[in-house]
């Protein structure tokens, strides 16, 4: 059995659920309070896939806004990324098209998933399926999660733990 | 052979069917024979050709070809002299240029494992320097430490600097990271069995993090990297190379030759797995090898000697203390018990009355002094106190005690050798030995002067004068004088005798008067029994008168003269001798005579 280490980052908007969709997944846990973060957070989770298992060093960025840009030295080195969005506001699917074009930019086209938080709070979403359609090009896997119920959490990770470990 | 060489090319023109049909007839095996031969000589010159030509080709130069050769020319060449070195050297130089100007980084991870030592070597030459001019201010310091370690240096015999290197060697390495530089995965790690442990992926990831963050948040240059984190005794030492960082936890002080042996180990990882670093895609297997590499950085280094060895100075220093303060104690204690002594022996002594002492600066003493008795100042340096350290104020005064009385008696009545004072019962003055009757006398009256004393006793005192008169008495009683049988004249001898006797009889008389005696001499006339009684009476009187005459012929007052006299019978055992005189001198006392 080989285990393979991979560095996966959290990128987002600010406050889409980053640290929370990480809760969930490694500690299966989920916070109504929010926190938010500063620089960056780590944590590990080991990943099967297949007859092997995948160390995942996630990297939970603190997540962008209008006076914070993430800086581009914590996305070096790694395997792949999970773009969260909030699916209750438009304008962090804007925020996580603008990082993905920087991290292709910066790092060239990289496994990712992308994942539209907030699932149980599907009846205030702002964004559509039409909205998605800007990364039907990017081949990427979209998957609607909710940190809160944890539906879709385990899947996003999964996915991507795949998609990187061939 | 000749034939068919010549034959083929006339007839064939001229009668070619026909001699065609007989050359086949006739040479049909000739004919064979010779195609075979063409084939043979046609196959001969097309691999002569290609022999030749392959020889061409081999005799020229073609890249595959030098690249075969070139090994053991340059080889070859080098040996030969410096021509090959001279003509390639500009070539190497420029293209050493070129390739730091079209790309540094690769030139700088090519050189980077080689890099480290070369620079070490120069930087410890420097350091050695350094360390010496350290050793002047440390030299100088006057900083307990300081002083300590350079003690520490003299014991040992070790150069002082060992010394001060010695004392920071206290560490221990608790963990060592390999962490992939780039996405800050963990490559290998190590750690010492008694630290505890996060863990290692979380830790050199948010080490890389911490790292980005600040390169992120403060103005750095690219190349800066961070190289130490610091929070209480706790020190993270980052190692950075091209693709791979090593991190140590270090708990306590760890010397400067740990960062020189984390970049040999840097620079080994480097060196060994190049390839793998620089394609690192999250396997760690291939680096498990270097395992050991990470297990001799897990040093500890305690402070052994330290522990082995209790700190001598300062439990010296303490012990001096202590025992200066113990012997200053001891001796302040003595000084006291001394003082108390003498003062103690001061009040002991006769006539002399403490009323207070004390010591300051100086050893005071007040009291009162009978100036009969003896310096005080006497004990007190028999004690040690010398006059200059003692103020001493004392009171005269008369004491009552029998032992001052004793003194002052004896220097009132200025006593004779041949007389002892003592004190009996406490308060009784007895007097013993032997003195005069004069002396007697003049003491008995002064007695009353004397203070101290309830009564006097003079029952051992022997009267000398009275011992002297009995001497005298019993020499006065021994004397015999003899006469010749009816004879009453003292023979000339006799008188002589009695001559002598005078000085006694005075001497005798003159005492008795001391002691108020009256001196009474008896002088018996004795007269044997042969003839007449009356004859004999006569006789023993006229015998005694003569006796008598002759002592107030030389001077005798006869009021000190008695005569009487005697017939001795023949039983008498004085019979033989019977003719003679015998003195008796007895003392009367004279108050019997006073009225």
């Amino acid at each position: 059995m080989v285990m393979l280490q991979k560095k996966i980052c959290m990128l987002g908007g600010f406050s889409v659920g980053k640290t929370s969709l990480v809760a969930r997944f490694v500690k299966s846990v989920y916070s109504e309070k929010y926190h938010s973060t500063i620089g960056v957070k780590i944590d590990k989770k080991l990943i099967p896939v297949g007859d092997n298992e995948v160390n995942c060093i996630l990297w939970d960025i603190a997540g962008e806004d209008d006076f914070y840009t993430i800086d581009n030295s914590y996305l070096r080195g790694m395997s792949g990324y999970i773009l969260v969005v909030d699916g209750t506001r438009s304008n962090t699917l804007d925020v996580a098209s603008e990082l993905n074009r920087r991290v292709e930019s910066l790092l060239g086209k990289l496994p990712f998933i992308l994942v539209i938080n907030k699932f149980d709070l599907v009846d205030e979403w702002e964004v559509s399926d039409l909205h998605l359609n800007k990364f039907s090009d990017c081949h990427c896997t979209i998957i609607k999660a909710s940190a809160k119920t944890g539906e879709g959490v385990e899947q996003a990770f999964h996915t991507l733990a795949c998609r990187i470990s061939t | 052979m000749s034939v068919t060489s010549s034959s083929p090319d006339e007839p064939a023109k001229q009668a070619e069917p026909r001699l065609n049909e007989l050359k086949s007839l006739l040479l049909s095996d000739e004919l064979e024979r010779l195609q075979q031969l063409q084939q043979q000589h046609k196959a001969f010159v097309e691999q002569t050709q290609e022999s030749l030509h392959r020889i061409k080709e081999d005799s020229r130069l073609t890249p595959e070809r030098l690249a075969e050769q070139l090994p053991e020319a340059v080889l070859r060449a080098t040996h030969q002299g410096e021509a090959l070195n001279n003509s390639l050297a500009p070539t190497i130089e420029e293209s050493i240029k070129i390739s730091v100007t079209k790309n540094p980084k690769g030139l700088v991870n090519a050189i980077f494992p080689i890099l480290g030592p070369a620079i070490r070597k120069a930087i410890s030459s420097s350091l050695y320097d350094l360390m010496q001019s350290f050793n002047h201010v440390i030299e100088q310091s006057i900083s307990w430490k300081g002083l300590k370690w350079r003690l520490e240096s003299i014991r040992t015999g070790k150069p002082f600097a060992d010394i001060v290197l010695l004392h920071s060697l206290l560490y221990s390495v608790e963990q060592v990271f390999l962490i992939h530089k780039t996405s800050g995965l963990i490559l290998l790690h190590e750690t010492s069995p008694q630290s505890a442990n996060q863990d290692p992926g979380l830790v050199s990831g948010m080490l890389t993090a911490i790292q980005d963050f600040l390169k992120d948040s403060f103005a750095t240059q690219p190349h800066d990297d961070l190289e130490s984190l610091r929070m209480g005794d706790l020190t993270i030492w980052i190692e950075p190379g091209p693709h791979a960082v090593i991190a140590l936890v270090i708990r306590g002080n760890a010397p400067s030759s740990l960062r020189n042996t984390l970049q040999e180990t840097v620079e080994k990882i480097h060196a060994r797995h190049a390839l793998e670093l620089e394609g690192f895609s999250g396997n760690t297997i291939p680096f498990d090898v270097s395992q050991p590499f990470l297990k001799q950085l897990l040093k500890t280094q305690y402070q052994e000697e330290q522990k082995s060895r209790p700190p001598l100075i300062p439990l010296a220093i303490m012990a001096i203390s202590i025992l200066a303060i113990a012997a200053w104690s001891i001796f302040i204690y003595l000084d006291h018990k001394r003082w108390d002594a003498a003062v103690n022996e001061l009040a002991a002594e006769p006539g002399i009355v403490i009323l207070s002492h004390q010591i300051n600066d100086k050893y005071s003493v007040t009291g009162l002094r009978d100036p009969l008795v003896a310096d005080p100042m006497d004990i007190l340096s028999r004690h040690g106190f010398g006059a200059t350290q003692v103020q001493a104020n004392w009171q005269a005064y008369h004491s009552l005690q029998p032992e001052v009385g004793l003194i002052r008696a004896r220097q009132v009545l200025s006593p004779p050798a041949s007389v002892d004072l003592n004190i009996t019962a406490d308060t009784i003055l007895a007097f013993s030995g032997q003195a005069s009757s004069a002396w007697i006398k003049q003491t008995q009256q002064t007695l009353p002067t004397l203070l101290g004393f309830s009564h006097y006793d003079f029952s051992q005192l022997i009267n000398s004068d009275a011992m002297l008169l009995q001497g005298l008495l019993d020499e006065i009683n021994s004397t015999v004088f003899y006469f010749a049988s009816g004879k009453t004249k003292l023979a000339d001898k006799a008188l002589l005798r009695l001559n002598r006797l005078m000085q006694t009889i005075r001497s005798a008389i003159q005492l008795s008067n001391s002691l108020e005696k009256t001196f009474v001499l008896n002088i018996s006339g004795y007269a044997d029994s042969q003839g007449s009684a009356t004859l004999n009476a006569n006789l023993s009187q006229q015998r005694a008168r003569n006796v008598r005459h002759a002592l107030m012929d030389l001077g005798l007052n006869g009021k000190h003269l008695q005569t009487s006299s005697h017939i001795l019978d023949q039983s008498d055992e004085r019979y033989e001798s019977g003719r003679r005189v015998m003195l008796k001198a007895t003392l009367n006392s004279t108050s019997t005579r006073r009225p």
